[in-house]
């Protein structure tokens, strides 16, 4: 009996409905990101850093939650812009509280939130030098469409990085993460369930016309780039 | 000359194709004289209780702990001793006695004196306790008293382990300790003058701060106060504590606290301490029996108090992480487990080769009394790989892990005997997570809770 014991089925992706539609429930979210979870950005961040070059100058993430990422790297990068799109108004709230908050403590990043449609990014064509996005891609409406507007505001010398949990993460693994999350545990199961798999993600890069992007395994997660990335130790 | 031996001609014993008219009825056969002693004779086991509080909270320390309240201790207590009943009235825990015991926490002295003499009485009483049974009770340089001390030796505890962590006061400073070496030092000495013999200190290398002079100096001072065991641990930096906002010199590279770690273990090897679970050192005869004993000789453990664990029936569990759901659980008469593991024969093997090897030698022959199996032919493979990484010895009489090399890597050697199951599986964290394991051969969907109790985070 034992032996069959396993974590809740996760074979089939399983979409949340309607994902962050309590604003209290968002700002618990925010609280439980900030007090014990900021562990699980300092590896998207490194990435992000690594990729910047010299001459760089905008900085674009597509689904930033409550701002947490993109205000630490705009921190880290006083020089450049960095601009987040949000298409769930609770978390564009709680993000701009953060902001205000950010501004207040004198923040040296230069960051903007602005409320659009994921499927269609309010940027030019080739005006991002980076195009990163963190732990959204599953809440994303439609997925291709949104991966094509991540190669169409991306300059052609920039790179896009999306990293997303992977429903097909190793076991072990997300019993590791679920006794970290504690109370988050629905929360965190709910969206490993509208996770996409490493076959699921390449789906969705072909039917984008964006075959030659890579996906990549990591952990818990799938980083998706548009092109080869230098791994990033912990 | 011709020489026969025939074998099928024993009225007992016939060979395919002649039928055997013995009626087999009992196994194993070659019976030896047994008696009532030895069908009785209770078997021994362990103790483990947790207290969750501590007098002072360091910033650094990242278990859950309650700060000590006075109401919330006193119904704590009153749980514990509820639990302690509830196990030592079920036949099970009666048939055996209760040979080591060891008390953790937080901080088990920030209780009172009368406290703890009542609690350690109380479960004294109510377990079958062997005289001279080996119990160890964890403290700190700050909350021991003459009198806590004495109420302890009253009852019965023998082996006391301080968390000193370092005699450098810029380094106690920089975990958030308090930083006065002299009163770390006089706390042993009041141990010793109150009557221990077998004191433990915790010592911690990687501190912010920390370099392999300041290291050195607090294994010196420990070896001179002459304490009898010296453990040593990491410092891992979690989260919670921002070295920026604290201003906190960096902690040491990895490969200085490598280094500390081989630096210690050869130290004190020196000064005539042997090796003991990778990273802890006794002087001959004082070795922490509860962990060797528990592990090498399979010895079951009753889990008392929040996140508790234990080895009982052909199970390991842990008990509930939460104090108010465990004070809840306990009153309502109920044991307060909460998850674990079912423990097959063939895994019961396996974990005591996996916690065996942890006690840095396991024995062929003790192994062979216990489960009936020799080790070394079952996992030939496995030995001879670790043999090869020079992780292990072998012998006729078991394999000893090696040291320094073998004790730095002991945990990779430990998890050799994983089976291909529970490999790149994690070990508890003391959180209940069973919300989300189906223990159903079919998947079950997720069920959503009401929203009012949903709360979360993506990672």
């Amino acid at each position: 009996m034992t032996t069959e014991t396993r974590l809740l089925n996760l074979s089939e992706r399983v979409p949340q409905a309607a994902p962050h539609d309590d604003i209290d429930q968002v700002r618990f979210y925010d609280l439980g990101m900030r007090r014990s979870a900021l562990m699980a950005y300092k590896r998207p961040s490194d990435r992000i850093l690594a990729n910047v070059r010299a001459g760089m100058t905008d900085l674009v993430e597509v689904g930033f939650n409550t701002g947490l990422l993109s205000l630490h790297v705009a921190g880290k990068l006083p020089d450049l812009a960095v601009s987040g799109v949000e298409e769930n108004q609770n978390l564009v709230d709680v993000a701009e509280d953060n902001l205000t908050l950010a501004v207040w403590a004198n923040s040296a990043g230069d960051v903007e939130f602005e409320m659009a449609k994921l499927n269609r990014l309010p940027f030019p064509d080739d005006s991002a030098d980076i195009v990163f996005s963190f732990s959204s891609l599953h809440r994303w409406r439609r997925p291709v469409e949104t991966l094509k507007e991540c190669a169409r505001i991306c300059k052609p010398d920039g790179v896009v990085i999306i990293e997303d949990m992977n429903r097909h993460a190793e076991e072990g693994h997300i019993t590791f993460i679920l006794q970290f999350v504690k109370e988050g545990g629905d929360e965190f199961m709910r969206s490993l369930q509208a996770a996409y798999t490493r076959d699921e993600a390449a789906g969705l890069l072909r039917e984008a016309g964006l075959a030659d992007w890579q996906v990549v395994e990591e952990d818990l997660g799938l980083v998706i780039s548009s092109r080869p990335l230098e791994p990033v130790s912990m | 000359m011709s020489i026969t031996t025939t074998t099928t001609s024993m009225p007992f014993w016939k060979e395919y194709p002649e039928r055997d008219s013995e009626w087999v009825r009992q196994y194993p056969t070659k019976h030896v004289p047994v008696n009532e002693d030895e069908v009785f004779t209770r078997k021994p086991m362990g103790v483990y209780v947790h207290i969750p509080f501590c007098n002072r909270l360091c910033f650094s320390c990242p278990y859950i702990k309650h700060q000590t309240d006075r109401d919330l201790t006193r119904t704590y207590l009153d749980a514990l001793k509820a639990e302690i009943t509830n196990y030592a009235e079920r036949p099970y825990i009666q048939d055996h006695v209760i040979t080591l015991g060891y008390i953790g926490g937080g901080t088990p002295t920030a209780l009172t004196a009368p406290q703890l003499d009542d609690l350690l009485g109380h479960m004294f009483s109510s377990f079958d306790v062997e005289e001279g049974a080996d119990f160890s009770i964890e403290t700190t340089p700050v909350d021991i008293t003459e009198r806590k001390a004495t109420v302890l030796l009253e009852r019965g505890i023998r082996r006391i382990s301080l968390g000193v962590q370092t005699f450098v006061p810029e380094e106690l400073k920089n975990i958030g300790r308090p930083n006065d070496p002299e009163m770390l030092k006089e706390s042993i000495r009041l141990l010793r003058r109150c009557g221990f013999e077998n004191i433990n200190i915790d010592l911690m290398h990687g501190i912010n701060g920390q370099t392999m002079e300041s290291w050195e100096h607090s294994l010196d001072v420990a070896i001179d106060l002459g304490v009898t065991c010296i453990s040593f641990y990491t410092y891992m930096e979690f989260a919670q504590v921002s070295t920026k906002r604290r201003k906190l010199p960096p902690v040491p590279e990895k490969a200085v606290v490598d280094d500390m770690f081989l630096f210690a273990a050869e130290k004190l090897l020196k000064n005539g301490f042997l090796g003991y679970y990778g990273d802890c050192f006794a002087k001959p005869g004082y070795q922490p029996k509860y962990g060797e004993t528990s592990w090498s000789e399979d010895i079951p453990i009753i889990p008392l108090g929040p996140t508790a664990t234990g080895h009982l029936r052909d199970h390991w569990y842990f008990n509930e992480p939460d104090i108010g759901r465990y004070i809840q659980t306990v009153m309502e008469g109920r044991l307060p487990i909460s998850m674990g593991k079912h423990i097959t024969k063939a895994e019961s093997i396996r974990r005591s080769m996996v916690l065996g090897v942890k006690a840095g030698r396991v024995d062929r022959e003790r192994f062979r009394r216990i489960h009936g199996v020799d080790f070394m032919e079952m996992f030939r493979a496995e030995i001879d790989d670790l043999v090869a990484k020079e992780l292990v010895t072998a012998d006729d009489n078991g394999i000893e892990v090696t040291g320094p090399k073998g004790w730095y890597y002991l945990d990779n050697i430990s998890k050799a005997f994983y089976s291909p199951e529970y490999r790149r599986y994690p070990q508890h964290l003391g959180a209940d997570i069973s919300n989300f394991i189906s223990r159903q051969p079919i998947p079950l969907q997720l069920t959503t809770r009401p929203k009012d109790e949903e709360a979360g985070c993506d990672h």
